[in-house]
């Protein structure tokens, strides 16, 4: 049997978030100590875990020397081949939120839009030199600008410290990633007002090859979207539950489902209390909305409900996993024979 | 022992053709180059490859971002052409263009990328153009003969559901003349035509708020006034002590000069938030129009004059439609547009899309009037050109029946005739009688061996 090769960004904000979520999915991640670059998931046997940089996981992935990974959304569009056989298997994780942007010399008070910034590449154009752009987004930078109409640039490739190139001289504006935009701001940069090249966030994304020519790895990949899936969607949802009196079963349900859209996700479950004493009591439970719990708090109320309680929920499955149906869908054309 | 390597796929969205489809390809060609060349059209060639200058100049975003750009070995930053017009008006400037009309036709493969992502992803990436421009030529009649040419050569191929819809980026720039706007504005309303046009005014609407173009605050004039006089003069203060604080250190490559004279340039130019949106409600208005000329036509001059803008704006369209009507096109066969957009940024006047049928997704082609491209690309002067193109692959994809398939090919037989020898000679005499010949080799294996069949 082939262990699954999960790729992990190994420091920043994105290792921070995806040891939070697996961890939160039951599948943490042991790790003999932080200097080694593979670990493994004690409650998932036949994954190993590989600690990447970020700028390197789609690349593996592409070059099959990984199965699947947790990328930001601007690195695998920005370092990805083109079909090659990289397939994205789930596009929201719900961290590593940023935003590639496109900043100037707050000192240039003419400039706050990308048509403004056309108007400036042809005026140093007409000076017989290029605007140079600084990023480590070449692809995404490019075409972003191309598409503005901003077609006079040169690309300067810096690795780090990008903040600085305008103020050192070695390029006149940057494109960088950013999630507050304080950094820029220090630093004396101005993000343009239409200057966002792309939202990204933490996605997954996996070799379709690989995946689709191993059973093994295909049953692994699936175990950990499915629990992905099902924790982040239980995010979403909180469990509540109270006793309300009423004639039978069926009438409190009746008087639960007067207002259907709090009924829960898959209508209340209802049960006898027994007390011994006062009858007719049901304890009612609903799964719900975080943002329909006070609403659901106050029909109890208004049913004579009583002992209301809340609870967070640790996973919400669905009849189908929608990330696994998308993987399988993305995999037909490796599983089909070759043209 | 088998290879050790993966096969070398094709490039995505890209295709191969067979003798088939370049046999139907082949003869379509032919069918129209003689149907253009019947009105004097000459056929001229360019090359593939290009400066991507030629193509960014003016072309505009839609396009640039879909070049395949590399640096040439030769260390020049080059382009696969993406379209025709721009190689051909640097032909003729370079060849010195008459005075004259001149007549010229070309085809050929050109080369459009598009990310997996964008909504024509899966659109293929190369694709055969056949088209025409007419240089030299500003009189309506001239639309009139491209828009006809255009339905001709698709009528001689026997694709007889052909039609025309017709646009005019000249209206739609006149009418914001007259709205007293900044370039930049009129560049912004113009390239949000297509987003008007689908109904979307509160997404135009909210970019125009984000890029300043239309304000919240009530346009107190004393207050702008006020605002102006303030500005300036922190701009005279800048120009008369230098820099200093007010712009900070970093202003880079460019001096603080060159900030503060164009700042003062664009608040020169700052447009009036109520103009604004009186032309941005009119354009979204105007965008919507469609349908045939005789109800569309007026229905934009009521669109026109309610905003105050003359109609006689209009009257280009009209005489273009005429001329088509004179050169014999029946107007069943032309819709009118007021809001078509077109990627490519060139166009001044008219523009069409040739559509087979009802269905505005099988584009044939399309094309329209540059006047102000030819001193872009190096001309001393403005030639008023025109020109069109069609997708030669999707009005192949269009064709009721394929043109007659090639004739059989006749196999002969190197053993049947008993030598090879003998069955050369017998293909020799097949092609001198006209016939397609070829030899069958399958018996004659031998002759791998190195030894020659008696």
């Amino acid at each position: 049997m082939s262990s699954l090769r999960f790729a992990l960004p190994s420091t920043g904000a994105l290792f921070d978030g995806t040891s939070k979520l697996l961890s939160d999915c039951g599948l943490a991640v042991r790790r003999a100590n932080s200097r080694r670059y593979t670990a493994d998931i004690p409650s998932l046997p036949g994954v190993d875990i590989l600690f990447q940089r970020q700028s390197d996981i789609t690349i593996e992935i592409d070059g099959g020397s990984a199965d699947i990974g947790i990328v930001g959304l601007d690195r695998y569009y920005e370092s990805r081949l083109e079909r090659g056989d990289t397939v994205l298997l789930h596009d929201g994780l719900g961290f590593g939120d940023s935003k590639l942007v496109i900043a100037v010399p707050d000192s240039w008070l003419d400039v706050t839009s990308m048509a403004d910034l056309a108007d400036i590449a042809l005026e140093f154009r007409s000076k017989g030199r290029d605007l140079r752009i600084a990023t480590k987004y070449e692809r995404l930078v490019k075409r972003y600008l191309n598409q503005n109409g901003v077609n006079y640039v040169s690309m300067v490739h810096v690795s780090g410290g990008l903040e600085a190139a305008p103020v050192m001289g070695y390029a006149d504006i940057i494109a960088d990633i950013t999630a507050t935009g304080t950094t820029l701001r220090e630093n004396g940069l101005r993000i343009l007002v239409d200057g966002t090249v792309i939202e990204s966030q933490s996605v997954i994304v996996g070799n379709g090859q690989a995946l689709a020519s191993d059973p093994d790895k295909l049953a692994n990949a699936r175990r950990i979207l499915e629990k992905i899936e099902a924790s982040l969607r239980a995010r979403k949802y909180q469990r509540v539950t109270g006793d309300i009196q009423g004639e039978s079963e069926d009438e409190v349900a009746r008087q639960v489902m007067r207002r259907r859209e709090l009924g829960g996700l898959d209508g209340p479950t209802i049960s006898a209390v027994h007390t011994g004493k006062q009858k007719n009591w049901y304890t009612v439970q609903v799964l719900v909305r975080k943002s329909d719990l006070a609403d659901v708090v106050s029909h109890f109320r208004d049913l004579g409900g009583i002992g209301i309680a809340a609870n967070d929920v640790q996973y919400v499955y669905r009849d189908r996993c929608d990330a696994y149906d998308r993987l399988v869908e993305n995999l037909k054309p490796f599983s089909e024979s070759d043209e | 022992m088998t290879s050790q390597f993966k096969p070398v796929r094709r490039l995505p969205n890209m295709r191969d053709s067979g003798p088939e489809e370049l046999a139907a390809r082949d003869a379509a060609t032919s069918v129209l180059r003689g149907i253009f060349g019947m009105r004097g059209y000459d056929r001229a060639e360019t090359p593939i490859l290009e400066q991507t200058e030629l193509y960014i100049r003016k072309s505009g975003g839609a396009l640039s971002s879909r070049l395949y750009g590399f640096t040439e070995p030769g260390g020049l930053d080059v382009s696969l052409r993406p379209e025709f017009t721009s190689a051909i008006l640097r032909q003729t400037a370079d060849n010195g263009a008459g005075n004259g009309p001149i007549r010229l036709m070309y085809d050929g493969p050109v080369f459009r990328y598009a990310s997996p992502e964008d909504e024509d992803g899966d659109k293929t990436r190369q694709f055969t153009q056949l088209g025409a421009e007419l240089i030299g030529a500003p009189a309506p009649s001239a639309d009139g003969e491209v828009i006809t040419m255009a339905l001709e050569g698709l009528d001689a191929l026997g694709i007889s559901n052909a039609r025309i819809v017709v646009g005019h980026v000249g209206v739609v720039q006149a009418a914001l003349t007259e709205f007293n706007l900044s370039e930049r504005a009129k560049l912004f309303l113009i390239n949000s035509i297509g987003e008007l046009k689908s109904g979307e005014f509160d997404a135009v609407s909210e970019k125009a708020t984000a890029l300043g173009f239309i304000s919240d605050a009530v346009v107190d004039d004393a207050q702008a006034a006020a605002d102006r006089e303030r500005i300036a003069s922190t701009i005279e203060q800048v120009m008369a002590e230098g820099i200093g604080a007010p712009l900070g250190k970093n202003t880079g490559a460019r001096t603080p000069e060159d900030i503060v004279a164009r700042l003062a340039r664009k608040m020169s130019q700052a447009d009036n938030p109520a103009d604004f949106k009186r032309a941005l409600e009119m354009l979204s208005q105007l965008s919507q129009i469609r349908g045939p000329a005789k109800t569309a036509l007026p229905e934009g001059g009521d669109v026109l004059s309610a905003a105050g803008v003359s109609e006689g704006i209009i009257s280009n369209l009209s005489d273009v439609l005429s001329s088509a009507e004179l050169e014999g096109v029946s107007t069943e066969r032309i819709n009118v547009d007021f809001g078509m957009a077109r990627g490519i940024a060139y166009y001044t006047g008219m523009l069409f899309d040739i559509y087979s049928g009802e269905d505005e997704r099988e584009i044939l082609g399309g094309g329209g009037r540059y006047d102000g491209l030819t001193r872009a690309l190096g001309y001393d002067r403005d030639v008023s050109s025109l020109g069109f193109a069609y997708n030669l692959d999707a009005v192949l994809v269009s064709l009721e029946q394929t043109p007659d398939q090639t004739s059989e090919t006749v196999l002969v037989s190197a053993a049947e005739l008993g030598s090879i020898t003998a069955a050369v000679e017998k293909a020799r005499k097949l092609r001198s009688a006209g016939k397609r010949a070829a030899i069958d080799f399958e018996n004659s294996r031998s002759t791998s061996d190195g030894q020659e069949v008696k």
